[in-house]
């Protein structure tokens, strides 16, 4: 068992041109390449590491049991990523249903009063998660997923864009009230 | 014989203390990120994915119809096949 989990984010082997019907043999490479982007997807998406675990390990179900569905027309990183924000959309909408919350969309953040220029200066602490996550969790939910996924440097803005129903035009202009939001909550994490 | 290596024990012993010591009081020096998407990069390499999370869908894929099994994940996980 060990070393099926790679610490590090570089694949084991680039599968960049996805082919229709992937075989299953290749699908050990698939979670060696992707687990991390998508455990940590749904961990900031969920805010819980237990049910990240859950998802993560769902997502991977479904993409196996759905592979020869997958036409090749996105990478595969897309592909996982976008089964990966279904299903912790879904999480979140039952439990919210359950819970019976207010939209959290509904924050304004264009007057936070905060510096948001000056860089983000942080100390190596095991904290640093949960400011993050703090921080994200403040945000809509909308610009947490968009900063989420420009953060990973195998995704374009076109490809974002098509994951979110958008235009890259309209990723670009949410993505700069995201970062302000998120640096202006962060530094108050400190 | 016995008493030089008693002494290079010492030593030793008192190396890693001094060395420890220093650790301790060393401070942090704070870490800076350019943009929020490094500081989430960062963070997403600091985070492993759980290591039970493999075993699981190992088990999950095995309870899956032989159709969908396969043996893919022998590759990965070692083992038989059943």
């Amino acid at each position: 068992m060990n070393g099926i989990v790679s610490e590090s984010l570089e694949p084991a082997k680039t599968l960049d041109r996805p082919q229709p019907g992937l075989e299953p043999s290749e699908f050990a490479e698939l979670y060696q390449e992707h687990s991390r982007a998508i455990y940590y997807l749904a961990l900031r998406m969920l805010s819980d590491p237990q049910k990240a675990e859950d998802a993560t390990h769902d997502v991977f179900l479904k993409a196996f049991r759905k592979m020869s569905q997958f036409r090749g027309e996105s990478s595969w990183r897309t592909w996982l990523y976008r089964i990966t924000i279904n299903h912790c959309r879904n999480l979140q909408q039952a439990w919210n249903e359950r819970h019976m919350v207010s939209n959290v969309d509904d924050f304004v953040f264009e007057g936070t009063p905060a510096r948001t220029d000056s860089p983000l200066r942080v100390l190596e602490t095991k904290e640093l998660g949960q400011r993050i996550q703090q921080a994200l969790d403040a945000l809509p939910a909308e610009y947490r997923l968009l900063l989420l996924l420009v953060a990973d440097e195998q995704m374009s803005y076109d490809q974002v864009a098509a994951l979110t129903d958008q235009t890259a035009d309209a990723v670009r202009g949410k993505l700069h009230r995201a970062r302000k939001a998120f640096a202006a909550r962060f530094q108050q994490t400190a | 014989m016995n008493s030089h290596k008693k002494i290079v024990r010492q030593q030793h012993a008192e190396e890693q203390q001094q060395a420890e010591s220093v650790h301790q009081v060393q401070p942090v020096a704070p870490r800076e990120f350019a943009t929020v998407e490094e500081l989430l990069r960062h963070d997403a390499q600091q985070t492993p994915v759980p290591s039970a999370l493999a075993q699981r869908l190992q088990a999950s894929l095995q309870e899956l119809p032989p159709a969908g099994r396969r043996a893919w994940w022998r590759r990965l996980f070692g083992g038989a096949d059943q």
